[in-house]
């Protein structure tokens, strides 16, 4: 699964550390979910699309 | 365990386990102190060899309430699979000594050296996790 995680973050001017913080993740699951080491549980991407305003499926694609 | 964010769960059960392994060298030092004075009588024989056991044991049971209590779903998947390549390895070395015991008459595994194991193959574990996650440590965001 890819995701559009860094280049939302990077529109929004935040960090990997901001990005967590406001996730109340540590930087390095930001980073492994970012890197595609990593996939989000459906709750944690829930929190992703209410931060960023937008649908689980603009940020994730599967089909990738 | 090489995590520079650590969570309050992971700090929390990081102070347990210090003093556990404070509490298992004093108690390994009073136990192997008495066997060797006092160890004639058969229960204090049993009771001062179970006793080191005990703060090993209280670890194993720190790692499932920090498993328990860890929020951050990424730390718990990575502490997870530390635990896993500590059990096999614990279990693969377990295994090899059987069938050398069995077929080549080699001796058991020294004492005390289970945990060591199970711990040496979780702290490899960690470190692999921890260079990968250096690897792709980059921050830039614009």
């Amino acid at each position: 699964m890819t995701n559009r995680l860094r280049e939302l973050r990077a529109e929004h001017g935040w960090s990997q550390a901001y990005l967590a913080e406001q996730l109340e993740v540590s930087r390095q699951s930001v980073n492994a979910i970012e890197t595609g080491r990593y996939d989000p549980s459906l709750p944690l991407a829930f929190r992703l699309a209410r931060l960023f305003g937008m649908a689980i499926e603009e940020i994730f694609d599967e089909t990738a | 365990m090489f995590c520079k964010g650590s969570s309050v769960a992971y700090k929390r059960y990081q102070r347990d386990v210090l003093w556990f392994m404070s509490a298992y060298v004093v108690v390994l030092v009073c136990a192997s102190w008495f066997v060797r004075h006092d160890g004639a009588e058969h229960f204090y024989l049993y009771f001062w060899s179970v006793l080191p056991a005990i703060p090993i044991l209280a670890v194993i049971l720190r790692m499932a309430r920090y498993l328990r209590e860890e929020k951050d779903e990424y730390q718990r998947l990575v502490t997870m699979r530390s635990i896993l390549v500590g059990t096999a390895a614990l279990l693969a070395a377990l295994v090899v000594n059987d069938f050398l015991r069995a077929f080549a008459g080699a001796h058991a595994l020294p004492a005390f050296s289970t945990f060591f194991v199970f711990c040496a193959g979780m702290g490899v574990a960690q470190f692999v996790q921890w260079l990968r996650n250096r690897g792709s440590d980059d921050e830039p965001a614009a």
